[in-house]
């Protein structure tokens, strides 16, 4: 069975297990969604006759957005594994209410009903493709999602037909078919334990995103209207809901016509989903790509509304049930193969950034404004003008033309925004593999690779990931002999899957290559291309007298074959590492990377914790992302300590954060661990940073407590960092409050030491305290306003806080005018006086009333700073000691000199002299 | 001027560091070196690679450039600062004219000290922005 899906789909070997579970999940919600469609359809009209049919159109257009927003609430706060199981329990309880409710036998149910089953397709497929989308990586979707795909066909064709039959065949009432959907609810919510517990990732939330990056529904609109071409598609969209509301309800009538009896309705709609469904499979499989092959973009957008005219036609000729089923069977079997590949590529020349932005509104607004539009015209015809189901045929037909001119022009525009796009470098390398059988992209793409900018040829490369590159094997040849390593490195690995060309010979010359990472994929590509065994290959590598063969065919082997050490003695890396010639350096990089593939958890441990210690450090960096790969916790307490070097910090920090959310405690431990080197105290918070999840924020807003104001700096500005990757987080606003109300009474604290300073005292020692207080007062503004970006709008908060740091008369005032029109009153309180450009008496008084700080001598200031926590200000503050000053100054001056802190010694000693004289 | 606080209220009165956070240049001032040159004493030749940057505590330094006195510097200042930064050849030559101290800073430790504390840069980024200000300001003035 694997092989048999190996030949279509590119599963890997530690992909089954969850590729094939969700792909029964799949199938098992389908089987329950195509159950369920045939019984709403039939008794809806039976019960209230197809004359309703536009209401719910629109009842169901209504209220499909507040749930959807209801649900988004719900995965911020969940995991999307519990929300698609909560959300399963609680469908199948609905069930059983319904199938209660049916013994009354009322109009009002049967609507409810069918809304009901609206309201399950949205819910299922939406949150099972947010389920698979944080299931997998972006690369792997490319590969996996198509056999998902056809899960659903497959779960559709099986639903529909079993339906058809149960009722046809065992007697079984269109209601009691509910009791075997609940079955199906239950054992899809068993399958779903089966799947590890996963958060929902920000940038599969579309919904979600809606709600953040994007500021109002209006914003994406008019992102749309300014964009000729965004325009377009959301037109063509928005035509094919309308046309299938009519079609829809013209299909739906003439059904009830020919089968006035629930449960002879059941079985043919029934049959005729299964057969829509079997259809769209066929399409699927043997059509699409030879559509797609010989008439590109345009037989993809064109087919679904072409082949539908062909059924309006008919049916404008010839009036009858069987006219309808043609069209409505054109339309069913070509909406989920040829015309989904079709929208795919109408999105794929649009920047990543801006289909985020608006692929979520048009899938959401466009789609659901477009469907209830479609009901209150489609009632505006049946009730207002009397036409009959007959008639409506004119107005599809005419729907149909325009989408056909809409799909041309957006065919024209196509062709221009992908070239600009490419060459922009626009397009996300995680967008869908790119097709070369269709003809634009292919000639694009091929203009691309011969592009003499460098980037340009690497983003296309990266595009081609997972794409079928037989079609530009040639082009991909000639890269081979660049003069950029990465192009050279990444064409070279295209051509490993191209089994059309054996460049062997040419090749083998790469195994010169000053790049290890290309030695290493040559001796791959040799494995993939030769005759010969490629065990017997490596083996003959690892025995060449070059010391840099020997550490590619290493790396080859833990890369590739996913194990090495059953090739080599251990000793083996001790003779590559001992290597002293003029390549020591790329052979030692080369085996670090390689033990990040080796199985050998004592191997891999004993050489990486030797290689972190390199002394070069592209060994040192090579050797932090193999242990990433790694993931053992044993490397943990040497990657924090290595914390210390700036150098290798932004690396290590990501390294720690791959290992996951579960870690972040000990991380946390070890930040609150005072016998700790600070700087790597400090460095820890930016791990954090790389997690934007709910679970990171809250320990982040555990350790805000930190009364080290430095350490605290860094944590709120990785709360900055988190709130800025994922606005979506919810931050906790009466910890972000109390640690404003914290800092300003900071400050406040420390203005009222610097009142106590004679304002113009000549002498400097007095002058080094006052400007370290005002720059540690500025450090606090600085906090105040990043806690402030964690409850309001991060950008309208910088902004404010450079305006209040600005010489501008003009801009200060303004900025005040805006806090105090933007902070509530719980913040304005705190803030306002800080912020506020007045004389630092008044502010002063006015931070004596907020926090009854009391009255200080200019000896009592002094002792609190000499007593703080802050060495820079306890440096100035001994520094400030004057003759003048108590003797209890004097004495805590004297105490000093025996102090550890070498800077707070030598200062005293100094202050000790000058006093003296 | 042997401890730090006191080299950091020394460095505050040099434009060059006047927009860094005193206590950053705690850190700056803990790798400088105290220097002391004779009369005479070149302390860089025109079209030398630049080492070290000078600042000049007190004493006498006069810069020349092709042969030519252009400038007799005895305030403080930092000297050889451009060749410092971009790694280049020294513009002019520094010769000290009476006995003179220096505070030097070199540059393989000014570097390693950026890379731990970059608050550092931040300041020195402020002083070169001025300084391209004030050039573009004169230029402007000049056409």
């Amino acid at each position: 069975m694997k092989k048999l899906i190996s030949i279509f789909y590119d599963i890997r070997k530690d992909e089954w297990r969850s590729v094939l579970l969700m792909f029964v999940i799949h199938f098992i919600l389908m089987v329950i969604l195509y159950f369920l469609k045939p019984a709403r359809d039939s008794l809806f009209l039976t019960s209230n006759g197809p004359e309703d049919l536009p209401y719910v159109y629109i009842l169901l257009a209504v209220i499909s957005i507040p749930v959807t927003h209801l649900l988004t609430g719900f995965m911020r706060r969940y995991p999307i594994r519990s929300v698609l199981i909560w959300t399963l329990g609680g469908l199948a309880v609905n069930i059983l209410f319904i199938r209660w409710l049916f013994q009354y036998d009322m109009e009002w149910i049967f609507m409810t009903f069918y809304i009901w089953v609206g309201i399950f397709g949205i819910l299922v497929i939406s949150l099972f493709w947010i389920l698979a989308n944080a299931v997998f990586k972006p690369a792997q979707s490319k590969r996996v999602f198509p056999f998902l795909t056809l899960g659903a066909i497959l779960g559709a064709i099986a639903g529909s037909e079993a339906s058809s039959l149960i009722v046809s065949l065992i007697d079984l009432s269109t209601e009691n078919l509910l009791y075997i959907c609940v079955g199906l609810l239950i054992l899809a919510m068993r399958l779903l334990f089966f799947i590890p517990k996963i958060s929902t990732p920000e940038s599969k939330l579309d919904a979600n995103k809606k709600s953040t990056r994007i500021s109002s529904p209006l914003k994406a609109a008019q992102k749309i209207v300014a964009s000729r071409y965004q325009l377009t598609v959301a037109g063509i969209i928005g035509l094919t809901m309308m046309t299938t509301t009519f079609t829809d309800y013209q299909f739906k009538a003439l059904a009830f016509d020919a089968y006035p009896e629930t449960a002879g309705l059941t079985a043919f709609i029934g049959t005729f989903y299964a057969g829509v469904s079997l259809a769209s499979l066929g399409i699927q499989v043997l059509l699409s790509s030879q559509i797609i092959k010989k008439m590109g973009l345009s037989g993809a957008i064109l087919s679904r509304p072409v082949s539908m005219m062909i059924g309006a036609i008919l049916m404008a000729v010839e009036p009858v049930l069987a006219s309808i089923v043609i069209l409505n069977g054109f339309d069913g079997a070509t909406r989920y193969s040829i015309d989904k590949t079709g929208r795919e590529l109408l999105f794929l020349p649009i920047s990543q950034h801006t289909k985020e932005q608006t692929k979520i509104f048009i899938d959401i607004f466009v789609d659901r404004f477009s469907r209830g539009l479609g009901g209150v015209v489609l009632l505006g015809f049946i009730v207002v003008l009397n036409w009959s189901v007959y008639l409506l045929t004119y107005v599809v037909i005419t729907l149909l033309i325009i989408w056909i001119l809409l799909g041309i022009r957006a065919k024209k525009g196509y062709v221009n925004k992908f070239r600009s796009s490419i060459q922009k470098q626009l397009i996300g390398t995680d967008s869908m593999a790119l097709n070369l059988n269709e003809s634009t992209i292919y000639s694009i793409i091929k203009e691309s690779l011969h592009s003499t900018s460098d980037s340009q040829v690497l983003h296309t490369l990266f595009l081609l990931k997972d794409s079928n590159v037989e079609k530009i094997a040639e082009d991909l040849r000639q890269l081979l002999d660049h003069q950029n390593s990465e192009i050279k490195l990444q064409a070279l690995i295209m051509l490993q899957g191209v089994e059309s060309l054996n460049l062997t010979g040419e090749i083998i010359t790469l195994l010169q290559d000053e790049d290890p990472e290309i030695r290493l994929e040559t001796i791959y590509y040799l494995c993939k291309h030769s005759h010969e065994d490629p065990t017997s290959i490596i083996k003959s590598y690892l025995a060449h007298n070059d010391y840099k063969l020997k550490s590619a065919a290493l790396g080859c082997a833990s890369k590739h074959r996913g194990s090495a050490t059953d090739l080599v003695e251990p000793e083996f890396f001790d003779q590559l590492l001992d290597k002293k010639e003029k390549d020591a350096v790329v052979i030692r990089a080369q085996i670090a990377d390689a033990l990040g593939y080796i199985e050998n958890d004592t191997i891999a441990h004993k050489y990486l914790s030797k290689l972190l210690n390199d002394e070069h450090p592209s060994v040192v960096r090579k050797a932090i992302s193999s242990i990433g790969r790694q993931k053992s916790d044993r490397f943990i307490p040497l990657l924090i300590e290595k914390l210390k070097n700036p150098e290798f910090k932004i690396e290590i920090r990501k390294t720690l954060a791959s290992y996951g959310t579960d870690y972040l405690i000990l991380y946390k431990n070890r930040f609150f661990d005072r016998t700790l080197d600070k700087n790597i105290r400090k460095s820890i918070p930016g791990i954090f940073s790389h997690l934007p999840e709910q679970s990171t924020a809250d320990q982040l807003f555990d350790m805000i407590d930190i009364q080290n104001t430095d350490l605290r700096y860094h944590v709120i500005k990785a709360l900055n960092k988190l709130i800025r990757e994922r606005p979506s987080l919810e931050m906790d606003i009466k910890k972000v409050r109390q640690t404003i109300k914290s800092e300003a009474l900071h400050y406040f604290e420390l203005l009222s030491i610097k009142q106590l300073q004679p304002p113009n005292r000549p002498n400097r020692p007095n002058r080094i305290l006052l400007k370290a207080l005002d720059e540690k007062m500025g450090q606090n503004v600085e906090r105040l306003f990043r806690l402030l970006g964690l409850i309001y709008d991060p950008k309208d908060m910088y902004g404010t806080y450079l305006a209040l740091q600005s010489l501008s008369t003009d801009k200060r005032s303004a900025a005040i005018e805006f806090l105090d029109n933007v902070l509530t009153e719980a913040d304005r309180k705190y803030v306002f006086p800080i912020g506020d450009h007045q004389n630092e008496r008044i502010k002063l008084t006015r931070g004596r009333q907020l926090f009854d700080i009391p009255e200080k001598r200019y000896d009592e200031g002094l002792h609190q700073l000499i007593e703080g926590e802050d060495l820079w200000l306890q440096v100035c503050a001994i520094y400030s000691v004057s003759p003048q000053c108590p003797d209890t100054l004097q004495a805590k001056v004297k105490k000093a000199v025996y102090s550890p802190n070498e800077l707070i010694r030598e200062t005293a000693e100094l202050v000790m002299k000058r006093n003296a004289r | 001027m042997e401890t730090t606080i006191e080299r950091v209220i020394f460095l505050q009165g040099i434009e060059l560091f006047a927009d860094i956070a005193s206590e950053q240049l705690a850190h700056l001032a803990g790798i400088t070196k105290s220097y002391s040159a004779d009369n005479n004493e070149v302390l860089f030749k025109e079209g030398d690679r630049s080492q070290s940057m000078f600042i000049l505590i007190n004493g006498k330094v006069q810069l020349h450039r092709n042969g030519e006195l252009r400038k007799e510097l005895t305030d403080p200042i930092a000297i050889g600062v451009w060749g410092f930064f971009d790694g280049e050849e020294q513009l002019t030559s520094a010769i000290c004219k009476e006995e003179s101290s220096f505070l030097v800073i070199d540059r393989i430790d000014f570097y390693d000290l950026l890379e731990d504390r970059v608050q550092l840069s931040q300041g020195l980024l402020k002083y070169f922005v001025k300084r391209i200000r004030k050039l573009t300001e004169l230029s402007d003035a000049i056409v």
